[in-house]
């Protein structure tokens, strides 16, 4: 049953992929244009999906906290700081040391809120909302307030912000595409842990793990995997929430089939949504983050209720 | 050699003494229940023999040697801890969650094997629920629940079984059916037991010793008879109404 309900997903995938391509804001056989314009776009989107939505995964495993994703946690925006910093000191993408600062900037902001949120070696699940929203605000501010002070720069970072796939150079596409994945194949390896966390610290520990070590280890690889996302298309919200959910009501909580079903989802929630942001307005063209905003945001609320009404049972 | 012994524990949050100087010890084969009003520190008590809490004095001997000599793996194949109430936010089943229960023998690269499943297997049907295996976790009766996770410590194939209110939720059915599947489990596999609970009458007719706390302080640790007189037992809790005490107290030694 899950390996036909897994081969439709894969279907799915290939025919978001199509249709993306082909269809676009307008359809077109142009061979250049399909190549060049839009297998590139594509294969961004599949980058930046699959990375946010395995992110979202990992922190609401280890955390034992369904709210939890890259974008509210702050981990986008420390990556987005990271990049920012970079580009403020004329390192870019093709520059070694581009990958390292962000990840570094991501874990940074990843760790900040846990333990802004954490309160004699407890970590509630509002708190660590609370946490998030403080840091990535804080860090947030400080891009938009480079943003201010460099006009000239700021149209191009600004859809950094907003995030949308403008990154064509194939070296930084293949980096991202490696770590990433890389970050990815470790976590299914480990992803047994996954599982025990999310019965909670306690009884981790009861069942023989170190609970916070295991969780460093995946704030760290969580922070990888997301940089590699935000380094391609920027900070794309509510991703990494939205789509674990929808793969866990599917495919149940197991976390190696989830992470790999997440990763395949992910990639085909942002073809579809790319495809609807240059589509709807074209010729302009809608950063795709507001559009996962815009789905996102009401599937927050109606979580947050959900989990309200959980807890008070 | 007891197979756990507690000597001198005292621990504190934040400076107020929640155990003071408690000791006592476990053989093989002993099924030992640990009473006292709420706030007692029989929790925390457990907690620290689990090793998800450290003492601030006092040792604790696993066979002879100091709890933090084990690795966390091998503390956690000599003791399956069940805690009171665990809520977890995702739908696993009943077969996953016990399945967890095989970490403890598993190094860190590896998935689970077929003697994990064997394993799963066999406790599930040795504590009554394979029936349920393939059921979500929070589908089930509180009773239910607490089995699985009962399951799942059985998986750690443990020396020490420890249990936090194992039946506080559950009606006298449900209540002897686990303390009957206890009893069980130390005479088949001679393992030990302790269980924190509040039910005089189930401590009376399983356990062979207890253990009484009052404000962190041992009352009493001996043979179940004994520590079953209504003068300790109103001691530890703090009882007013000793008379109704009597009668109570008579009808449970009878």
């Amino acid at each position: 049953m899950a390996k036909i309900k897994l081969t439709i997903l894969i279907l799915i995938l290939i025919a978001a992929s199509m249709v993306s391509i082909i269809a676009g804001p307008s359809v077109t056989f142009d061979r250049d244009i399909l190549l060049r314009i839009r297998l590139p776009r594509v294969f961004e989107a599949v980058i930046a999906g699959s990375s946010l939505s395995v992110a979202g995964v990992i922190f609401q495993g280890v955390l034992k906290n369904p709210l939890s994703d890259p974008y509210i946690l702050g981990t986008s925006s420390g990556a987005l700081l990271g990049a920012i910093i970079c580009f403020m000191s004329g390192i870019g993408h093709s520059n070694v040391l581009f990958y390292p600062v962000v990840v570094f900037f991501a874990f940074g902001a990843t760790v900040s809120s846990y333990f802004l949120a954490r309160t004699d070696k407890n970590v509630s699940n509002v708190n660590l909302l609370l946490a998030g929203v403080v840091v990535s605000t804080f860090l947030t501010a400080l891009v938009i307030a480079y943003l201010t002070l460099n006009r000239e720069n700021a149209l191009n970072i600004f859809s950094f912000v907003m995030g949308g796939f403008y990154q064509t150079d194939k070296t930084v596409l293949a980096v991202a595409f490696v770590f990433s994945m890389a970050g990815i194949i470790t976590a299914g390896i480990l992803s047994r842990y996954l599982d025990v966390m999310s019965l909670g610290d306690e009884k981790a520990v009861q069942l023989g793990l170190d609970a916070n070590k295991i969780k460093f280890i995946f704030f760290g690889l969580a922070a990888l995997i997301t940089g590699c996302a935000v380094s391609v298309s920027g900070t794309i919200g509510f991703v990494g929430l939205l789509v674990p959910h929808v793969a866990r009501l599917i495919f149940g909580p197991a976390h190696l089939r989830l992470l790999l079903v997440s990763g395949i989802g992910g990639a085909v929630f942002l073809i579809l949504a790319d495809c609807i942001a240059r589509s709807v307005f074209s010729p302009a063209e809608l950063p795709v983050g507001i559009i996962t905003a815009l789905s996102g945001a009401p599937f927050f609320l109606w979580l947050l209720r959900r989990s309200r009404a959980n807890a008070s049972e | 050699m007891p197979v756990l012994e507690v000597k001198n524990l005292s621990f504190g949050y934040n400076g107020a003494g929640v155990l003071k100087n408690v000791s006592f010890s476990l053989d093989k084969g002993d099924f030992t229940g640990i009473l006292g009003h709420n706030g007692s520190g029989k929790s925390t008590l457990l907690k620290i023999i689990s090793g998800i809490l450290t003492s601030d004095s006092g040792a604790i001997l696993l066979n002879g040697k100091p709890v933090l000599s084990y690795s966390r793996q091998e503390t956690a194949r000599l003791i399956g801890h069940v805690p009171s109430e665990i809520f977890v936010p995702y739908e696993f089943t009943v077969f996953e969650t016990v399945l967890m229960g095989r970490s403890p023998y598993l190094n860190w690269w590896q998935g689970y094997g077929r003697r994990d499943f064997i394993k799963t297997h066999e406790v599930l049907e040795r504590a009554g629920i394979s029936h349920l295996k393939n059921r979500h976790l929070n589908s089930l009766s509180s009773g239910e629940k607490q089995l699985v996770f009962i399951a799942q410590a059985l998986a750690q194939e443990p020396e020490i079984l420890i249990l936090d209110e194992p039946t506080s939720h559950l009606d006298i059915n449900h209540k002897i059916e686990i303390f009957a599947l206890l009893s069980g489990l130390i005479k088949e596999k001679g393992i030990s037991v302790i269980v924190v609970t509040h039910d005089l009458n189930l401590a009376a007719g399983y356990c062979n010793k207890i253990l009484l706390l009052r404000n962190g302080e041992t009352i009493y640790f001996g043979n179940t008879r004994e520590g079953l007189e209504t003068e300790k037992i109103s001691r530890s809790y703090g009882v007013k109404n000793t008379e109704a005490l009597k009668r109570i107290m008579k009808g449970l030694t009878a």
